[in-house]
């Protein structure tokens, strides 16, 4: 039985919106963009678990509240079964070195002053990674385990394509030995002819050093490819959990449903079977009662728009929150 | 350290060759040669009274003419370099100091502070620069240490507006968040990662600035509040030849040719660090 490495409990994190002298004074209610709605995950030791949905579903602010850079209104996140609500100082600096981020774009997350080595030095020292006089040689390592040359060194980041920056970034994320890595669209921004070289460098580290990772992306395919479990959101809440190959052959939720079928396929028996749903995505800002879903849903029943479906666990290895899904059979 | 990572890559260096750097930058030298060494340069010494020779036009002797009191002009406009390059570093200095440090911390914590700054800023600037600097003067009298007093009082303010502006901007990239989720301290995030992006611009107002605290610690020279006769600084000068304008044109156009050289040198190069300053992709 694997263990949970990191788990959110219940997670809740509301964008407050500035609310106008005029809304103030016409006594409107302050409103808020509810990016996550109650999030409960487990990433087990050594796994990756995906995490896909469409634009502006919370995937994005789920990585980045789990990373630390937002503070979740209510809820928790546990990190080897400890809550990390309270950690300030040393331990705040502990869990971010154990649980690292590497972003979407690398063009925007890498320093364009700082020379490659001079960025790892510093996540080095800073953490006391290695004695000063091991550094030179850590550096090394690290660009060798991202398959960069020695000499990347010495350059500043605008002298590397696209693919090389994220590697750079991957080397980043590493070079503080973290347990657990958030990847939120790590390729989205690359070209498709580099997407696969850092892909596939993620998942032969991730073997060598034993990682734990949180996959986020929106290309379904991709999120096949690398995932042990796919989690799917939509609104702010998970709709379904489940096993990479389970999910995708038969997906419960019929928002998974529907978003696996919209995936183009390359198999030409397989045409004329998309789900299109009906309507928009519901603006975060004023999610459906009941099933945020319900809305959308081409089967809802008038219990959607009342109560909201919890997880429940399936007997196919997963777990579905659809008041339609009987958990007893298929 | 950190001056290797202000440094810019080789192909921008050649910005270093345009002729309008090169001019502004040996305006400068120039000016800073004259500002330290004075002496040197000098024929005569700035307040040697000559009464065989008044109010004379410029010759071979005296390049620029002599005043009321037969003191050689070319030494006083000499002399004044050195009050007048230290006006354009020392006042604005610590506004420069100041203002950047307030404005980095506010860009980056946002929030009340930023809103209380946000309205001190805008109390300050609805007041004319110069009726405020001169308000200042008179409250703590004229003279060259209350001068740069009071235009640091009111000056960091406009390096601070600028400040956060760039830091908010710097922000909005993902190298201030991986910062975080590295586990840096504040302090590290704003002064080495985003401060070094967002500094330019802050030090090509510099330049623009030093040239205005020049023109505006001459102002006060002439209208009395700054630098105080007999010292040789370019304001008092003009002040001083304002009498005999008519008569002996070159006391009052000779500094003031001074001013505009030093000036445009300071905006030259000020053009040229800001294209040579600019991050690359």
């Amino acid at each position: 039985m694997s263990t949970s490495v990191l788990a959110t409990d219940n997670l809740v994190l509301h964008f407050k919106k500035n609310r106008s002298l005029i809304d103030l004074l016409a006594g409107k209610p302050p409103q808020a963009v509810k990016a996550l709605n109650g999030v409960s995950l487990d990433l087990k030791k050594g796994e990756t678990l995906g995490i896909v949905g469409e634009s502006g579903c919370g995937k994005s602010t789920l990585a980045r509240a789990i990373a630390g850079l937002y503070k979740p209104q209510s809820g928790d996140i546990q990190f080897h079964g400890v809550s990390t609500s309270s950690n300030k100082g040393a331990a705040l600096r502990e869990y971010n070195r154990r649980v690292q981020m590497i972003f979407q774009d690398p063009y925007s997350s890498l320093n364009p002053r700082l020379r490659v080595g001079d960025m790892l030095r510093e996540a080095l020292s800073v953490h006391n990674m290695r004695p000063p006089e091991g550094i030179e040689e850590r550096i090394n390592e690290l660009l060798d385990l991202v398959r960069l040359p020695r000499d990347a060194a010495d350059k500043l980041p605008h002298e590397f394509s696209g693919g090389q920056r994220q590697r750079i970034a991957i080397a980043r994320a590493l070079s503080v030995e973290p347990e657990v890595l958030i990847a939120d669209e790590l390729v989205s921004a690359l070209d498709v002819s580099v997407q696969a070289q850092v892909v596939n460098l993620l998942l032969s580290l991730q073997d060598d050093l034993g990682l734990t990772v949180l996959f986020v992306a929106h290309d379904l395919r991709l999120v096949r490819h690398v995932s042990h479990r796919v989690a799917v959101i939509y609104l702010g809440s998970v709709v379904e959990i489940g096993s990479a190959s389970g999910l995708f052959a038969k997906p419960k939720h019929p928002y998974s449903q529907a978003l696996l079928s919209a995936a183009p396929s390359l198999d030409p028996d397989e045409k004329g079977n998309q789900i299109v749903l009906s309507g928009e995505l519901p603006s975060p800002l004023n999610i459906p009662s009941g099933c945020a879903f319900h809305s959308r849903c081409p089967m809802a029943e008038p219990i959607c728009r009342q109560t909201k479906p919890m997880l429940r666990g399936h007997p196919e290895s997963g777990q579905v929150a659809c008041h339609l899904v009987d958990p007893t059979h298929n | 350290m950190m001056l290797k990572r202000l440094l810019p890559h080789k192909t921008q260096m050649l910005v270093l060759l345009r002729p309008g750097f090169l001019v502004g930058l040996a305006i400068l030298l120039g000016s800073l040669a004259l500002a330290i060494f004075p002496a040197a340069f000098a024929p005569f010494e700035p307040n040697a009274f000559n009464y065989s020779a008044l109010k004379q036009p410029p010759s071979f002797e005296h390049w620029f003419g002599t005043d009321n009191l037969g003191r050689d002009t070319l030494s006083r406009v000499i002399w004044a370099y050195s009050v007048n390059m230290q006006m354009a570093f020392v006042a604005t200095i610590f506004a420069l100091v100041i203002g950047v440090t307030v404005g980095a911390l506010v860009g980056y914590y946002g929030g009340i502070a930023d809103a209380i700054f946000g309205r001190c800023v805008d109390a300050i600037i609805t007041f004319p620069f110069l009726v405020l600097v001169i308000a200042v003067v008179a409250v703590l009298g004229p003279g060259l240490t209350n001068m740069y007093i009071a235009i640091t009082l009111v000056g960091w303010v406009y390096y601070a507006r600028l400040m956060r502006a760039e830091i908010m901007g710097q922000m909005a990239n993902d190298y201030a968040a991986a910062g975080k989720v590295m586990g840096y301290s504040d302090r590290r995030i704003i002064f080495r990662h985003l401060l070094p992006n967002a500094i330019t611009p802050v030090i090509v107002y510099w330049m623009t600035d030093m040239a205005l605290a020049i023109l505006l610690g001459s102002s006060l020279g002439y209208l009395g509040l700054g630098a105080q006769p007999p010292q040789a600084e370019w304001g008092v000068l003009i002040a001083e030849g304002r009498n005999f304008i008519t008569t002996a044109w070159w006391l009052s156009l000779m500094p003031g040719i001074a001013i505009v050289l030093t000036g445009l040198g300071f905006s030259l190069v000020g053009d040229g660090l800001a294209d040579l300053m600019r991050p690359r992709g």
